[in-house]
């Protein structure tokens, strides 16, 4: 079977994950990952042109209204950084932090 | 559990209405054998002994747990708890709220004794790849309790507790319950509320009780299957009582043999275990009718395309940002990818990378729209093979425990799982009971599953089979 990942196209799904793989962690990975895939590519034996995908059944969903839920102070409670009742991040549009 | 003492949540609750024993005098003897045993078995990530004593105090006698200690596996969320899932990236992760079961357990009268280890975000067969420290086998403190809910089942063999819960997105429920030799039931997808379950694979994900004998997952069953607005999945059905369904025999079942998994190598004494279970199964007035599934070993690649595909959404959420690990990077993106690296093990970094890669634009359709669509030929056949058998009987597991440390590739491992997945694929209910012991000592699970919303029916059915191959009733 061809080359199914290689490490240009791990780094291209590592950045879409928002995942760092250091120089260490590309060879194994690498090989897990060729492997797995191997592995599960056999599904494209299987004939599948019959099927219709059906969606999960779904109950009907709650009304949309507002009810009782966390307080402010419990939603912030275990964020890394808040100020004035706000989560701190960093300046999403690029330049130097407020 | 000393002489005398119940060993089960039956046993338990019958003394505890009798006056024979308290909530609090039980809570001590289990204390003592946590104490004892557990930095060996290393079940708990977290206790709350002195808690749970208050609560144990509090215990109403009538409830339905009447005050019996219960394990929560660390990816379910009880308010004021840690709830880590096993992983570094929310070690010091404190609930806001609890989840909608575990809510329910308390109001049934559970008393909570500890949050217990798992495999990191719930992926793994065998507790190893928790963050923090391996779980070990209470039948043989050298082998794996599997995984991934490996402290939940560790917890109720060990007698640390009477019962747990632990989460099923592949067998993670199941599984561990045939290593450690105890009762793990799988439900019908959308039985039992997930709110406030750290998800992993929504579509697959159930939570299901983990208990010592089949009666006590009934038991538990009744306090844990309701409705529950918060979560969409979650279905209304008619109340049944899972323990008054249990019924003593088998007459005129039928109990299904799959054809195409006669081929899997299984370890000689399951195999046998097998027979043994089809033979309790006649003698109790069952029919033994060979099913069907053409498409049954193309279970496992397509659950490990949709399981990763899923994980990778889900586990976008960790992002440092709103609550859990953060490392500071010199912008957003960066600030995102340091925290998950420096949060995330190696597992879960390769489902995300996997999951990432089959959603991703050019591999979509050749690896995840066709794994749904081989999950939908497979959730037809099984639909099918159940009108010509009310139960199918299969081994939990290929073996039994394996050594800590003895299984490094994470495709060996995977294929821990290939009796367990296809439940999860098709949302139907199973359940692995324990079926005796291998020459090695170790314990054997034994699986039966059940078309949809035949829990109750199922439970009756695995009850028959366990308490006549040598189980409590």
């Amino acid at each position: 079977m061809a080359t199914i990942i290689d490490n240009k196209t791990l780094q291209h799904v590592a950045a879409l994950a928002r995942l760092e793989i250091t120089p260490e962690e590309e060879g194994p990975l690498l090989g897990d990952l060729e492997r797995i895939l191997g592995h599960v590519a056999q599904l494209s034996s299987v004939d599948t042109s019959a099927i219709v995908s059906r969606r999960p059944v779904m109950t009907e969903l709650r009304p949309d209204e507002p009810s009782e839920g966390l307080t402010r102070a419990q939603g912030l409670g275990d964020a890394p950084a808040t100020r004035d009742g706000f989560v701190v991040v960093r300046n999403v549009m690029g330049g130097e932090d407020a | 559990m000393p002489n005398g003492l119940p060993r089960t949540l039956d046993q338990y609750r019958l003394a505890i209405r009798a006056h024979e024993l308290s909530a609090e005098e039980y809570l001590d003897e289990t204390r003592r054998l946590i104490e004892r045993d557990d930095p060996q078995v290393r079940a708990f990530l977290h206790l709350r002994l002195d808690a749970a004593q208050s609560d144990a105090q509090a215990a109403d006698p009538t409830s339905p747990l009447a005050g019996a200690p219960i394990a929560i596996k660390d990816n379910i969320m009880m308010a004021g708890e840690r709830c880590t899932c096993g992983s570094r990236i929310l070690e010091h992760y404190v609930a806001p709220y609890s989840a909608t079961v575990v809510h329910s357990l308390v109001a049934g009268g559970a008393v909570v004794v500890g949050k217990t280890n798992l495999d990191e975000f719930a992926m793994g067969s065998s507790t190893e790849n928790s963050a923090f420290f391996p779980t070990h086998n209470p039948a043989d403190l050298t082998r794996v309790p599997g995984g991934s809910s490996g402290g939940s089942n560790a917890a109720v063999a060990a007698g640390f507790a009477l019962g747990a819960i632990g989460s099923d997105t592949g067998g993670s429920v199941r599984q561990p319950a045939a290593f450690c030799g105890v009762v793990g039931f799988k439900p019908t997808y959308g039985l039992v509320s997930r709110y406030g379950l750290v998800a992993f694979g929504s579509s697959l994900d159930c939570i299901g009780p983990i208990t010592r004998s089949v009666r006590d997952a009934a038991i538990m069953m009744n306090v844990m299957a309701a409705h529950d607005p918060k979560d969409a999945t979650s279905v209304k059905r008619p109340h049944v009582d899972f323990e008054a369904a249990l019924q003593p025999s088998l007459a005129g079942k039928r109990v299904g043999i799959i054809r195409e998994l006669q081929e899997l190598d299984v370890q000689p004494e399951i195999a046998a275990a097998i027979e043994m279970a089809r033979e309790a199964a006649v003698k109790s007035g069952a029919s033994i009718v060979e099913v069907s599934l053409p498409h049954i070993l193309s279970a496992l690649p397509a659950y490990y395309i949709i399981a990763p595909a899923e994980c990778s959404a889900n586990l976008g959420r960790f992002d440092g940002v709103r609550y859990g690990l953060h490392v500071d990077g010199r912008d957003m993106t960066e600030t995102y990818s340091r925290t998950r690296n420096a949060g995330f093990g190696t597992e879960v970094k390769r489902r995300i990378l996997i999951g990432t890669f089959v959603l991703s634009a050019g591999y979509y359709d050749a690896y995840y729209k066709k794994a749904t669509d081989v999950r939908q030929l497979i959730t037809d056949e099984l639909d099918a093979a159940m009108q010509s058998a009310d139960v199918l009987l299969t081994p939990t597991t290929p073996t039994t425990a394996f050594r800590i440390g003895a299984v490094t590739d994470p495709l060996e491992m995977y294929k821990a799982d290939v009796f367990t997945i296809p439940a999860n694929l098709a949302g139907v209910p199973a359940v692995s009971f324990p079926a005796g012991k291998d020459t090695a000592g170790l314990p054997i699970g034994l699986q039966l599953t059940g078309p949809r919303w035949s829990d109750a029916e199922l439970l009756s059915s695995a009850n028959v089979l366990f308490t006549a191959l040598g189980g409590e009733s």
